[in-house]
């Protein structure tokens, strides 16, 4: 699962890079408010439509996101599923519709006769104000009341998501087992508001009671005829397998949507800092924070002409998130995180941005010991859980390939849990403990079921490993550990390979560098 | 006896550059940015305003008193829905006829401190924060007690009724 | 009469220490013409025998709770200036009762000859010194509001704009209220400047108002007719131009006419008060501003019969030859 998972995240983030250089590298601003999507599915009128369509339905994006349930759910391009719909095939589908006119009929409830109000925007003005709104509408003779009116900006905010599922193919495993595996990419448009377009529509199609039925039916047809077009702002792809079509192509869904806040900066969350010791900051499940999501802090600089720069910081990870899903009363729970790069420590008052990770450490190196003179090892571990004092879980899975005995193919790899501490951030260091495999593959004749287990040994692994930061992502690491590699749990066949391999329990050391993914 | 004299010898000095530093702020005190945020509630001006400083709290304690400084010496510009704000004492030589005064008022934890409230959420944050040569420059949101300030000033005879006379 | 000049000339001297003695000119809010007629606040006057529409204030009062609003928003930033606001509504009831007793003592109807225009006829009852005429708009933008506004500070004597504000407030879907109160604190300051120059200037340099000298045909003088003035002849009108000169401020006034049967005098800068009878300091306005016009003219050696009607505060008609 985890493999899986982690493979999918791959893809999506290989999917991403491209479009990274496209963001805007200028001034990255604090501001950040919530953005609505619909999704929907482009339908290739053949037999996977519906499982598509019914994994799309069923997805809910993160909590951070607000959802304009429009009534098309659908959008039909023809064309083979081989191969992925262009940008091309999908705007001219989406732009049939008038997806335009079905957001703003669902934000502002529209009814069949033509009547709207504004309480969705109300809801949302006033759910997605931040404590420095409330304080400013505090001060203001308007008050509080106005709140709701923020949401007015929030419409400019809306983006249609459409997915398109390509590339599905089945594939069996030795037992029988069918997979199926499903390429997916998705196309985020947004509402093309210009400046006073909104009240262009409210002179345009605003029913108001007093209006006579003469108005009323010109205002319908305004409505009817709204232009307003969706621009494709970004894409991105992802790749899932599953048991069934529909549950592929599911678990691509939350991959694309991360891509895509990748590449669409409104949709990366920013704040600032509110207080150090620990590191403090107003957001939390309202904006779809978990544990160990990765931040950016930036400072801001002004030079002698008055030229805003903004001077990109330390990395750093949610701990505690706050539960804030509620309306801001001027004093929001902020939740805490833990600085793990950057030279200068984060200070008060600086914007911290989403800054997605795979939560992904690729360790390369080489490994000597017991269980091999010299093996060139790649470890992978996966972050599950950071604390505020700054421990960190990891989930380890660690691979070698003893060079020296190659003929024999010895193959070393396990998984395991390791829990580090952290003295500063710039040093880790983290005690794991890895049940392991060690594989001795000689025989090459040996078709028998359970050949694989009569090659292999169980080894226990407990260890320390120990992270310097050089340049965040990168870190250098050592490795210093126990093999703990008795005879009763050796496989038959690795017993009688081992007399030549010498592979036995012992200490042993690796060192190398990592990335962080 | 002699670590005494020269104890107050560099007091005396150093309170008469302060003093010196002050004028020469006092006379090109006319460099910061204030804008009309929205019509604040009855009796306050809700303006954002920028100061500069050696660090942030300076900069932040500058801010104030520029916004206490533009309500009585230059008025607030207005915005898309707020009217601009005329001055209290919109004589030009009422900085330079009261100066006394003005300096007690404006002195480092002074009675300027008493129409100001600052309203931005925590420290100043952001873009609102930045390090510029020699310091920060940060820009805060405040309140100032504008009819109080008036009225404190009429009180003190430096702003004129608009009463007086009859 | 110097005297009073004097006087005048002495408060402005000790008004830097706060020696109030002077009147507080009265302040009136007044619902522009151009808003009582959007809002269908119209009542048609016979003048003359011509059909005008002119304001319904007291309609407008009794029926649109903004204009309450603003009007209470606006006398509580005056009075904590020390300048209550006249209340229009009460000033229109006490001059509907007026109207109701002249009309039993008379048996006059009062329709038939309108020489003022309601307004003009408020202001001289009312006394307001000063007249804000405001108007504003409600603007509905979708579910959201604004409010657009316009309030002239008109000084009644003169009838010139000695401030003018015109802004929005927020757009915003809360209540009028607020809306409407955010306008009047929007301008506040700003409104309250201009009156400040504007008492500046009263200060300095007097009211402003106008006066026109008419003679009837029966009169048996014209305007230039010739008396000896110090053993010299000179025409009433210089006489009368002489007194202008000695008893505005610094001598200020324009001749704007000057015939034999009429003169006209603009920008006419009188003292803010002269005394009265008794030697107490009251304000003036035109038409008590002429009256030792009028009775000099009333005495040898001219001996004129002579009659003054107010129109307005700041106008003022002096009849020859009749009342």
């Amino acid at each position: 699962m985890l493999k899986k998972l982690t493979l999918s995240a791959f893809a999506c983030f290989i999917g991403l890079t491209s479009f990274a250089q496209a963001k805007i590298q200028d001034v990255v601003t604090s501001d950040y408010n919530r953005q609505s999507i619909s999704l929907v599915v482009i339908e290739r009128g053949d037999s996977y439509d519906s499982a598509t369509a019914n994994a799309v339905r069923s997805f809910s994006p993160s909590e951070k996101y607000d959802i304009n349930p429009i009534s098309t759910k659908s959008i039909k391009v023809n064309k083979l599923r081989s191969e992925s719909v262009s940008s091309e095939e999908t705007g001219a589908a989406v732009a049939k519709v008038g997806f335009a006119r079905e957001i703003l009929a669902s934000i502002f409830n529209r009814t069949s006769d033509g009547m709207m109000d504004d309480k969705t925007v109300r809801y949302r003005g006033n759910y997605d104000a931040k404590d420095q709104d409330v304080i400013n509408a505090r001060a203001a003779r308007v008050g509080e009341d106005a709140l709701g009116d923020l949401g007015q900006r929030l419409i400019a905010g809306s983006y249609i998501v459409a997915t398109d599922f390509y590339k599905v193919e089945r594939s069996t495993d030795k037992k029988g087992k069918v997979y199926w595996s499903v390429n997916a990419r998705a196309f985020a448009y947004r509402i093309g508001l210009r400046e006073n377009g909104l009240n262009d529509f409210y002179e345009k199609c605003w029913i108001y009671e007093d209006d006579d039925a003469a108005t009323r039916d010109a205002k319908i047809r305004a409505f009817q005829a709204l232009d307003i077009p969706m621009n494709l702002v970004a894409t991105s792809s992802n790749s899932a397998t599953s048991s069934s079509v529909e549950s592929a192509a599911y678990d691509c869904l939350s991959g694309l949507i991360t891509g895509l806040e990748n590449v669409i900066p409104e949709w990366e969350v920013a704040v600032t800092i509110m207080a150090r010791k620990p590191l403090r900051a107003k957001i939390g499940t309202k904006e779809g924070l978990s544990n160990g999501n990765r931040y950016r802090a930036y400072s801001y600089t002004e030079d002698d002409n008055g030229n805003l720069k903004s001077v990109p910081r330390g990395f750093l990870r949610a701990t505690e998130v706050a539960n804030n899903s509620g309306m801001s009363i001027g004093e929001t729970e902020p939740s805490e995180f833990y600085q793990v790069s950057g030279l200068a420590n984060i200070e008060e008052g600086w914007t911290i941005k989403q800054s997605n990770d795979l939560r992904v450490g690729v360790l390369a190196g080489i490994k000597t010991g017991s269980m091999g003179k010299l093996s060139f090892a790649v470890d992978v571990d996966y972050l599950l859980t950071v604390n505020t004092g700054g421990s960190m879980s990891y989930a380890i899975f660690s691979g070698s390939f003893d060079i020296n005995q190659a003929n024999y193919t010895p193959i070393f790899f396990g998984l395991g849990y390791g829990y580090a501490l952290h003295l500063s951030r710039f040093f880790e260091l983290m005690p794991y403990a890895m049940l392991a495999l060690d594989h001795i593959g000689f025989s090459t004749t040996d078709t028998s079921n359970d050949r694989f287990i009569r090659e292999s040994a169980f080894v226990l692994e407990p260890g320390v490993r120990v992270a310097v930061n050089v340049a965040y992502p990168l870190q250098v690491f050592a490795k210093a550990f126990a093999d703990w590699n008795p005879e009763f749990i050796q496989g038959s066949l690795y017993k009688a390979y081992n007399q030549h391999v010498g592979h036995k329990s012992g200490f042993g050391l690796q060192a190398g560098l990592k990335w962080t993914f | 006896m002699i670590a005494l004299t020269l104890l107050m010898t560099f007091s005396a000095v150093s309170a008469s550059a302060q003093n010196k530093d002050r004028r020469k702020s006092f006379q090109s005190w006319d460099n910061y940015e204030i804008t009309t945020e929205k019509v604040g509630v009855d009796g306050t001006k809700f303006v954002k305003v920028w100061g500069f400083g050696k660090n942030v709290d300076a900069a932040t304690m500058a801010a104030k008193e520029n916004a206490v400084h533009a309500c009585i010496f230059r008025g607030l510009p207005g915005s898309a829905t707020a009217m601009s704000t005329p001055p209290i004492c919109p004589n030009p030589d009422t900085l330079a006829s009261h100066e006394d005064y003005f300096k007690n008022f404006f002195a480092p934890g002074g009675p300027y401190l008493a129409y100001v409230s600052m309203t931005t959420d925590g420290v100043p944050s952001g873009t609102d924060r930045r390090k510029v040569k020699g310091g920060y420059k940060v820009g805060i949101y405040v309140q100032v007690m504008y009819d109080n300030l008036k009225r404190k000033l009429e009180a003190d005879g430096i702003a004129r009724k608009l009463s007086s006379g009859f | 009469m110097k005297k009073s000049l004097i006087i005048a000339a002495l408060l402005l001297a000790c008004q830097a220490i706060g020696w109030s003695q002077a009147k507080k000119p009265t302040i009136m809010v007044v619902p522009a013409d151009a808003f009582c007629e959007r809002y269908g606040y119209v009542q048609t006057v016979n003048a003359m025998g011509e059909t005008v529409t002119s304001p319904d204030y007291a309609r407008a009062m009794k029926e649109n709770a903004d204009i309450r609003t603003l009007v209470a928003a606006m006398a509580d930033f005056m009075a904590k200036n020390d300048f209550p606001i006249q209340s229009l509504e009460q000033e229109l009831k006490r001059l509907q009762t007026e109207d109701a007793e002249l009309a039993m003592m008379t048996g006059k109807n009062s329709g038939a000859e309108v020489d003022e225009t309601p307004l003009e006829r408020l202001r001289r009852s009312a006394k307001a010194d000063i007249i804000l005429d405001l108007d504003y708009e409600i603007h509905r933008l979708g579910p959201q509001k604004q409010v657009s506004f316009n309030l002239q500070a008109i000084d009644a004597y003169s009838s010139k704009i000695i401030s003018g504000n015109t802004g929005v407030s927020s757009v915003a879907n809360v209540p009028m209220t607020s809306l409407l109160e955010e306008c009047v604190l929007s301008f506040k300051d700003n409104f309250l400047n201009g009156l400040q120059h504007h008492f500046d200037d009263l200060f300095a340099n007097g009211r402003e108002i106008s006066v026109t000298l008419l003679r009837y045909n029966n009169c048996p003088v014209d305007f230039e007719e010739e008396y000896e003035v110090n053993g010299d002849e000179y025409e009433l009108a210089e006489i009368i131009e002489a007194w202008m000169a000695d008893n505005t401020v610094e001598g200020r006034f324009t001749t704007a006419a000057k015939s034999a049967n009429r003169m006209r005098f603009n920008q006419v800068r009188i003292p803010l008060y002269a005394q009265n009878m008794n030697g107490r300091d009251v304000a003036i306005d035109a038409e008590a501003f002429v009256k030792p016009l009028v009775r000099m003219l009333k005495k040898a050696p001219y001996k004129l019969t002579v009659g003054s009607s107010p129109r307005g505060l700041g106008d003022v008609w002096i009849t020859i030859g009749d009342k």
